[in-house]
């Protein structure tokens, strides 16, 4: 398990998803390589279709069987190809060494059991422990994520939580096993605001204490600036733009991510007059622009821009752009 | 029209509160009690200008603004728009007058019908409200419409399906406005959006009620976005409205601890702030609404609370230009 300093922990290369139907097939996610190093958070920004959550279920290799494919040229995790390895063995990781939030705090769970036992099922099922001190460890762990009373609250069915706890009680499942990768896909965007603070403030402490990687998957310019180390931005299947947080937000490089930057209000600046949109629609899969394609709604497009495809480069630092116009203009 | 002046106000909400009735486990599902969604709200508003509701996933943002179209009953209070008293208006009467408020809602996808034309579908509220004339005049409405949202005319033709979600809510405000409201309700109209999305339609909003005077209600629990439309801002709790301001003082100065927890829970979109940024969490999450018990429904999670504040509900009071409803805040 010796693992070189500058080996990240889960390195992705040329990811591709495809969700074959009867007469068609669609690419949602087009050639995306990222990094993760050990300890760090990257978040994975972008619209919907942009190819995030299909890049997150890829990983987990959860994505629907015979309806989606997907391929890549490596996806190392801890020196394993998570692309071959077979069924048997991926079970063995799957919320152990990587496990998932998902958005819906309600959908994910199953009603019918109480969260005690839900919480305890991957512990038991890991670290062989006895299904009596599996569930006593489940009770330790709702304690752990701040549930008040975690004995008589582990008996409970999830209808009788409330949306922030049963968020709760999911990053408690999730690190049960004291993962090595959480992936949280969305995990606040059906919670309020205050609530919200709480859950990633508790998602980002627990990764800490234990040294884990977070890929947080959201659309939130404002969380991804409070919470993640790096940032990749996809749009329609591609990673246009990646680097540090900080780099990102101080120097924005694409003209999509400038884009998206500009059209929100903000609270830390002045109330200013009208908004500016990014104009156009984001593109259906099925109808993708030639070239690059963000072309028909980017400012700066060229006539290169309609004919080629950018790939991602390198623009000094941490920062990467797949764009053909001058990034740090 | 006659309250044209801006002097009176188009809308007027007194003390208005809504209660959903409680029904017990069983078959015959007794009433055994109720919530009250909306608790004693008041506000008021002028032509052409916006009020922005805030608050959490069950404050009474929604109930508000259904009680204030009348589509729900209420348990008291009084509503009176354009100068009439609608509190206890017959439904015949009441449908006329509601030619003057319209809404939009937040799901685009659910509040069109599939299978209707654009055409169709903005001409309903004019055969509905009698406005249509002959033919022609309902077509040359269409067209107008269409335009005045931004969409060619050629649109007319084709289904809900065949448009994107930020399309779709601009044929839902075109129809919100084909009856020439007075009076515009917004419940969360860009939240199901994509944020490179979002921009347009609060820039067509605006450019919209520049245009015709409009009054908005802009309900949305986006607080950022809150500020940028609005010219004063109501921040509800627990069915209550507990702070109510100018836009400006509200976010500059907030003086209710959830106004002021609340604005602090927003990430801003800046690493260099964020980490230069701390925020008291709150502790517990948002009660539901059930059972309000004596005192002031945000004690349990106030940071600042006294003892007064459980067992004395605080009543909302004007204080530096602005009302609210806290005891850290005496009469001025």
């Amino acid at each position: 398990m010796a693992t070189a300093a500058d080996t990240p922990l889960l390195r992705v290369r040329d990811l591709t998803v495809e969700f074959v139907g009867r007469t068609s097939c669609l690419r949602a996610v087009d050639g995306v390589s990222f990094e993760v190093a050990e300890g760090e958070t990257l978040a994975v920004v972008g619209e919907s279709g942009s190819g995030k959550t299909a890049t997150a279920l890829a990983l987990m290799r959860l994505l629907p069987a015979g309806k989606a494919q997907a391929s890549a040229s490596e996806v190392t995790f801890e020196g394993c190809d998570l692309m071959r390895l077979p069924e048997s063995r991926m079970r063995e990781l799957r919320g152990n060494r990587i496990s998932m939030i998902f958005q819906d705090p309600m959908s994910a769970w199953n009603p019918a059991l109480t969260i005690g036992k839900q919480v305890a099922e991957p512990i038991q099922c890991h670290e062989l422990l006895s299904w009596p001190s599996a569930l006593s460890r489940a009770e330790e762990l709702l304690g752990s994520v701040r549930i008040p009373d975690p004995r008589s609250r582990s008996g409970q069915y999830p209808h009788q939580f409330s949306g922030g706890m049963r968020q709760r009680a999911m990053v408690a499942m999730a690190l049960a096993c004291r993962p090595r990768l959480v992936i949280a896909d969305e995990p606040t965007t059906a919670l309020d605001v205050t609530v919200q603070a709480q859950i990633l403030n508790l998602l980002k402490d627990l990764t800490r204490q234990s040294g884990a990687s977070l890929i947080l998957v959201t659309h939130d310019l404002g969380v991804v600036a409070r919470y993640a180390d790096r940032v990749a931005i996809m749009y329609a299947g591609r990673i246009v733009e990646s680097g540090s947080a900080r780099e990102v937000y101080r120097q924005p490089g694409h003209p999509y991510t400038r884009g998206l930057l500009a059209c929100v209000p903000r609270l830390d600046r002045p109330a200013t007059g009208a908004l500016t949109p990014i104009p156009g629609q984001p593109p259906s899969l099925n109808r993708l622009p030639s070239g690059c394609a963000f072309h028909p709604r980017c400012p700066h497009a060229m006539e290169r821009c309609r004919r080629e495809r950018p790939v991602l480069e390198h623009k000094g630092g941490q920062h990467w752009g797949a764009c053909f116009v001058d990034f740090h203009r | 029209m006659s309250t044209s002046t801006g002097e009176k106000p188009l809308l007027r909400v007194k003390d208005i509160s809504v209660a959903f009735p409680v029904t017990g486990r069983g078959i015959v599902r007794r009433r055994i009690g109720s919530v009250r969604a909306v608790d004693g709200v008041s506000f008021e508003l002028r032509q052409n200008e916006t009020l922005g509701l805030v608050g959490e996933t069950g404050s009474g943002k929604s109930t508000t603004a259904l009680a204030v179209l009348r589509m729900l009953d209420l348990s008291g209070g009084r509503i009176e728009f354009d100068g009439h008293d609608i509190t206890r208006l017959g439904r015949a009467r009441m449908r006329r007058l509601r030619r003057g408020m319209q809404m939009i809602f937040q799901d685009p996808f659910a509040s069109l019908n599939p299978r209707m034309r654009i055409g169709r579908i903005l001409e309903e509220p004019l055969v509905v409200h009698g406005l249509t004339g002959d033919g022609r005049g309902s077509a040359r409405r269409v067209d107008e419409l269409l335009e005045l949202v931004g969409l060619d005319s050629g649109t007319r033709d084709r289904f809900p399906h065949e448009f994107s979600g930020g399309q779709r809510q601009r044929i839902s405000i075109a129809r919100a406005l084909a009856v020439s409201p007075k009076l515009l309700i917004c419940d969360e109209p860009v939240s199901a959006l994509d944020v490179s999305i979002q921009a347009q339609i609060i820039n067509l909003l605006v450019d919209l009620k520049r245009r015709t005077g409009l009054a908005l209600l802009f309900i949305a629990h986006d607080l950022a976005l809150v500020r940028h439309i609005s010219d004063r801002v109501a921040v509800m709790y627990a069915g209550r409205i507990v702070e109510l301001a100018d836009r400006d003082a509200l976010y500059e100065r907030p003086l209710h601890p959830y106004t002021q927890a609340l604005l602090a829970a927003v990430p801003r979109p800046d690493p260099e702030v964020e980490t230069a940024r701390g925020i008291g969490l709150l502790p517990d999450e948002p009660p539901r609404s059930i059972d309000p018990a004596l005192g002031c429904p945000f004690s349990l999670r106030c940071p600042k609370a006294m003892d007064v504040c459980r067992c004395e509900t605080p009543p909302l009071r004007m204080r530096d230009a602005r009302a609210v409803a806290c005891h850290l805040y005496g009469p001025d």
